[in-house]
């Protein structure tokens, strides 16, 4: 088994009375591609949420490239290479797409704040390699004629490429993609697939997890799913185990006989 | 151009520097602070009572007032920062007040209400300020277009998404807060120069409510919306001086005035007149060639 980028046990989160996701147990290993499916409000984006420090758990710890991360925050997260996206889009409206793309680089830029001024060759330099790598990431993405247009006007679809766009370009260990498929038609879900894959072969070593309902996509994509239901996990498997799990069908088609 | 007309283009000038102030604070950070006038006037009450009473040159008193306005800005920025957007609002309008009563209350240095007047004369001021404007909004716009001012607008659209891409966007906010602070001390460094005496009052709320107010007309994402309308919007008012209506000047009305423009504003275009357009060689180069274009056409058609 390949080394565990993230791995997290007992993961729970209270909010008030309603316990959003209870004892999570997940390993998500260097490379891999692993699915989080379940209906809706079974707490799939909270489990994301925590991943990336928007909660902190009630309880349990998460570990994140070997090192505890159960007191890192957010941007410390972010800056140790997790990447994720938004189920509803959060691109940057005052922003080109181009730059929407860029802002990831940006923390790390180098130049400060009197060579950005008084546009010193390092801050001109530093910009061109950014632009340079932001534009390599939307030409990988198919966005590049989009760059000068503003991201928000953008349509739906379009929006959700940006963004992910955005959260590849930082090159993460891990990319957390909160239902990429939603509002996709059946022909864009497949080039989906084939566009994820391609990311796997591109950016070596990155690790993939996604929220979906989709189950073509999730079939065709994960190696490993776990299956939420009213925040606990009810299975856990590979794709053709799922398929075949009695908890899973009766969480999604109804019990069998009553 | 006789002196009044000149002063009448410092005080617009002196504007736009309130207002690039601002900008960096609202438009490029959306944070709203209704207290920049407070830091007009640390800046100036230091540089002027140190060059009197120290008897040192006003370019070295400018600094440490600078620097005392950036301290002002960074011991409030780090309590309230942390806090939601309004009450950092709240807070730095509570700070404007404070800070006037704290002048009126050192009178002894100060002189109260009546005003410090002791400032020294200072050749060139036209071209000084000129230059000095020149320079402010030019460092706004390299500051728009460097990774700071992306990371600024990041974070001003979605906080938490700004985050979730390794955006500090605490101590982003508080660089900002305190670079915007010192904007503001130097145009009170200027307007003191300018008109030989600050009062308390003339750092008043009102002053920081004008520069927002400024700010929004223009367009709170443009950069040349901004410049415009601090320089216009300061200027016209003093033009319709001379006009009457029901016997009094015009100018008594300027805040009632600013009053209907804002609802006007915020009805019709709520982004400000310019909205998100800025000014570029390009957009020129586009209208002309456009203009050009159809006076061809209309050519062709007269054959």
């Amino acid at each position: 088994m390949t080394d565990a980028i993230l791995s997290c046990s007992g993961i729970s989160m209270d909010f008030g009375g309603v316990k959003a996701v209870d004892d999570f147990n997940a390993v998500i290993g260097k490379g891999e591609t692993v699915g989080i499916i379940g209906p809706n409000g079974a707490g799939k984006t909270t489990i994301f949420n925590v991943f990336s420090r928007i909660y902190i758990q009630t309880a349990g710890t998460l570990a994140f490239n070997g090192e505890s991360v159960d007191h890192v925050d957010q941007v410390g997260m972010a800056r140790r290479g997790l990447s994720r996206t938004f189920q509803n889009i959060r691109l940057f409206s005052g922003l080109t797409v181009l730059d929407n793309v860029k802002v990831p680089l940006d923390y790390k830029g180098e130049y400060t704040m009197a060579e950005a001024v008084f546009h010193l060759p390092r801050r001109n330099r530093m910009e061109k390699a950014v632009a340079e790598k932001a534009m390599q990431t939307l030409e990988l993405l198919d966005l590049a004629k989009y760059a000068d247009s503003s991201a928000t006007a953008l349509p739906y679809g379009l929006q959700r490429r940006v963004e992910i766009a955005r959260a590849l370009v930082s090159e993460p260990k891990l990319l957390m993609l909160d239902e990429p498929a939603a509002g996709l038609n059946p022909e864009e879900v497949l080039q989906l697939v084939d566009f994820l894959k391609e990311i796997k072969s591109k950016f070596e070593g990155i690790a993939l997890l996604v929220i979906e309902h989709r189950m073509d996509l999730i079939m065709n994509l994960c190696e490993f799913l776990y299956v939420q239901n009213f925040g606990r996990t009810i299975a856990k498997g590979t794709p053709a185990e799922i398929q075949e799990d009695d908890a899973v069908l009766a969480a999604y088609l109804g019990e069998e006989n009553i | 151009m006789n002196s009044y007309q000149l002063g009448l283009i410092m005080n617009s000038c002196i504007s736009v520097i309130q207002v690039m102030g601002v900008f960096i604070i609202t438009s490029l950070a959306g944070m709203f602070s209704l207290g920049q006038a407070s830091f007009m006037a640390i800046s100036a009450y230091f540089t002027f009572i140190l060059a009197r009473s120290l008897d040192l040159p006003i370019i070295l008193t400018a600094i440490v007032g600078l620097g005392i306005s950036a301290l002002c800005a960074f011991i409030i920025a780090i309590p309230t920062l942390k806090l939601r957007k309004d009450y950092f609002a709240l807070i730095t309008m509570g700070f404007g007040e404070m800070i006037s009563a704290i002048v009126v209350m050192c009178e002894k240095y100060t002189n109260g209400s009546i005003g410090y007047s002791r400032i020294p004369k200072v050749e060139h001021i036209f071209w000084l300020i000129l230059a000095i404007t020149a320079f402010v909004v030019y460092f706004a716009w390299a500051l728009k277009r460097s990774r700071f001012g992306r990371m600024c607008i990041a974070l001003k659209t979605d906080e938490t998404a700004a985050k979730s891409f390794g955006i500090d966007t605490y101590r982003l906010k508080i660089k900002v807060f305190i670079i915007a602070s010192c904007i503001s001390g130097l145009a009170g460094i200027l307007y003191g120069l300018k008109n030989r005496v600050i009062t308390p009052d003339g750092f008043s709320w009102n002053l920081s409510a004008e520069m927002q107010i400024f700010l929004f007309f223009g367009g709170t994402n443009s950069l040349t919306g901004a410049v415009l309308s601090a320089f216009l919007l300061k200027l016209l008012p003093e033009m319709f001086r001379s006009l009457e209506l029901f016997g009094q000047s015009l100018q008594v009305y300027r805040t009632a005035f600013y009053c209907v423009l804002i609802l006007l504003v915020i009805n019709f275009r709520p982004n400000g007149i310019l909205g998100e357009k800025e000014f570029s060689i390009t957009t020129v180069r586009r209208w002309v060639s456009r203009l050009l274009g159809r006076k061809k056409a209309e050519g062709g058609q007269d054959d």
